[in-house]
């Protein structure tokens, strides 16, 4: 039985497997990258969706003088297309972070035509005496804010489901201004995040269920 | 960057680079000459049991069944003061048509007492240590015995498989082995094995007589061996064609008191055989042992840090869902393109990629493995419940173990031992 003088370091070996190791990282993380463009190219059409919808929605507004308004046609059409982008924006959130520049851009126009909708349902309540409820839920997606505003969305999205078809929300991110932001802040006196103005009625911060009821 | 996802993509990247690593060697190694079989060695089987009444018999079967040549083998049982039948069916072997069979029996002082007993005993170059729960295949012992060919080898190990499994617990321990026989081999191509089973492994007489037996009162007495073994600059082989089951714990009791001697047994031995790491002992130093601690240890935390996020996670659903009186018309919310976008989500998300790196690299280990060992039942189901539950296992695990070497707690080989010696 003998005893080994020297043992071998296998440099190079050690050399080729850092070598290996560090190019498969480099394809991991380009491959992501170029599937997360791909994804990026395949919903930017998105823009052309939402720039559709805006002019859609200034055609529904103008329509809601007509006497035909409150057969509820325009009402269904505006509050489909309505979801449709917002499920297009939760994607977007979803896959590039809601602090992405370009999912920002996208939700700036989307607030505006969630205000367009709610003076849609504002005009319909009033002109047709109708009683839809509208919840505007002013958010954060940073630092302390966001747990609050996840769990007052959750109540909120809970209280929707009880009568999804005559309760109508919109949600603001109070991070990125669009048009009307100041108009809700200043009249409804905003001064933090989570808050909630239920049928034009300041709520501010929800706990339970029971506080919308 | 958060911290923890760095630490997964550092894990990721050890991982890799020990993968290629042994990759690369075992290219090497397969383009070499083969070890042919031999039988030119005596050798001395020796068969530590207590409490084995259950299993003894079987086991003496499998090593009289051995392929090799009767003259040059001897089995030595020896009974550590078993309270159950464990010596009385031992005897039933002693006849003359078993002569090179010798079973004693002596007072309770732990499985190396019992192995250094028998080493004492054993007339054999060779000497085996094998486990009274363990079963081995009838060309194992020629296989082995080829590598001592090689004048540096002081021990061989073979491949090591669960025997007769049974229930969830085992299937994952099955799933484990196997990994573990690509792993051994590649250690073994760089001469960086630093255990060599217990259940089933062979030594020169040599070793013990110029270094000394097994380390009493050591809970890993077999890892200690190997280290030694490294330590004194000898080999350690490793026969992948020599086929040895074992049995393992059914129940989580149990499997929990063997890893936690294990794991505080691999510590505390590698806190006194801490000289093995650096340049010195080649990969065995810069590589394998390294690589082994800094992935526990990652891995561990990274474990933790998920189970507590996961926690905290069920804490705000519970908080949530209270809020809203347990009403679940919300829970599920379908968003028809997220669904669409499905193979986008998981595709730029480089985590979900190296994931699957990392069970490619296992399926890897285990077709190596497959080679040579029989998969006991269906493979596809043994590897998902692997898949799920072994690393919260191996967490639990080690979290357990590190508490009792912080406490300093003692641990014993069995915990029904009240004394060792």
């Amino acid at each position: 039985m003998k005893q080994k003088e020297t043992r071998e370091l296998y440099v190079w070996r050690l050399l080729i497997s850092f070598i290996i190791t560090t190019f498969v990282f480099i394809f991991v993380f380009s491959f992501a990258y170029y599937v997360s463009y791909l994804n990026y190219q395949g919903v930017s059409h998105n823009n052309n969706v939402i720039n559709k919808a805006l002019s859609d929605f200034d055609g529904y507004l103008l329509k809601s003088s007509h006497p035909a308004f409150c057969n509820g046609t325009i009402l269904l059409e505006s509050s489909v297309e309505l979801d449709d982008i917002g499920s297009r924006i939760e994607t977007l959130e979803k896959n590039f972070g809601a602090n992405d520049q370009r999912v920002i851009t996208q939700k700036q126009l989307y607030e505006e035509i969630e205000f367009k909708h709610y003076t849609l349902i504002n005009n319909f309540n009033n002109i047709c005496k109708s009683n839809f409820t509208t919840i505007i839920f002013f958010y954060s997606n940073n630092g302390d804010y966001k747990d609050a505003s996840g769990h007052v969305g959750f109540i909120i999205g809970s209280f929707k489901s009880t009568n999804p078809d005559k309760i109508m929300v919109y949600s603001f991110d109070k991070n990125i201004n669009f048009s009307k932001s100041d108009f809700f802040i200043k009249n409804y006196h905003i001064l933090t995040v989570p808050f909630v103005i239920l049928n034009n009625k300041s709520i501010g911060n929800v706990n339970n269920i029971k506080d919308l009821a | 960057m958060d911290f923890y996802i760095f630490l997964v993509y550092l894990l990721a990247y050890l991982g890799l680079f020990v993968f290629s690593f042994y990759l690369i060697g075992l290219i090497k190694y397969s383009k070499g000459k083969k070890v042919e079989p031999a039988e030119d060695k005596t050798v001395t089987i020796i068969i530590p049991a207590y409490n084995e009444e259950k299993s003894i018999e079987r086991t003496i079967e499998s090593a009289l069944k051995l392929d090799y040549p009767k003259d040059k083998l001897e089995i030595i049982v020896v009974d550590d003061g078993s309270k159950d039948d464990t010596y009385k069916l031992a005897k039933k072997f002693l006849s003359n048509k078993n002569p090179k069979i010798s079973v004693f029996t002596k007072t309770n002082g732990g499985k190396a007492t019992a192995l250094n007993f028998g080493i004492e005993k054993a007339k054999g170059e060779i000497v085996i240590s094998m486990d009274a729960d363990t079963f081995v295949s009838p060309d194992a012992l020629k296989i082995m015995i080829g590598y001592f060919k090689d004048e540096y080898v002081a021990a061989v190990t073979p491949s090591m498989g669960v025997y007769n499994t049974k229930g969830f617990l085992q299937r994952i321990q099955e799933i484990e082995y196997y990994t573990g026989v690509f792993l051994r081999k590649s250690f073994s191509i760089v001469d960086a094995i630093h255990i060599a089973p217990g259940a089933f492994s062979a030594y020169r007489k040599e070793f013990f007589e110029k270094h000394g037996g097994y380390d009493v009162g050591n809970i890993t007495e077999d890892l200690e061996l190997s280290l030694r073994i490294q330590r004194y600059n000898y080999k350690i082989e490793n026969a992948s064609k020599a086929v040895v089951y074992t049995t393992v714990p059914d129940n989580f009791k149990q499997l929990m008191f063997q890893r936690r001697r294990w794991y505080v047994g691999l510590l505390k031995n590698l806190k006194n055989y801490r000289d093995l790491f650096g340049l010195k002992y080649g990969a065995l130093g810069t590589v394998v042992l390294p690589v082994a601690l800094i992935s526990i240890f990652i891995g561990v935390g990274l474990t933790i840090y998920t189970l507590i996020n996961s926690l905290i996670r069920i804490k705000n659903y519970l908080i949530d869902f209270n809020s809203v009186n347990f009403i679940f018309h919300n829970a599920i919310d379908f968003n028809f393109f997220i669904f669409q976008n499905i193979f986008y989500d998981l595709f730029s998300n480089q985590i979900f990629i190296l994931t699957l790196g990392f069970i490619f690299v296992l399926l890897f280990y285990l077709y190596f493995s497959r080679r040579h060992m029989k998969y006991q039942n269906s493979f596809y189901f043994s590897f998902s419940i692997f898949l799920i539950f072994y690393s919260i296992l191996y967490a639990f695990w080690w979290i357990i173990s590190l508490i009792y070497i912080i406490g300093n707690r003692e641990v014993k080989w069995r915990h029904d031992e009240t004394k060792r010696n």
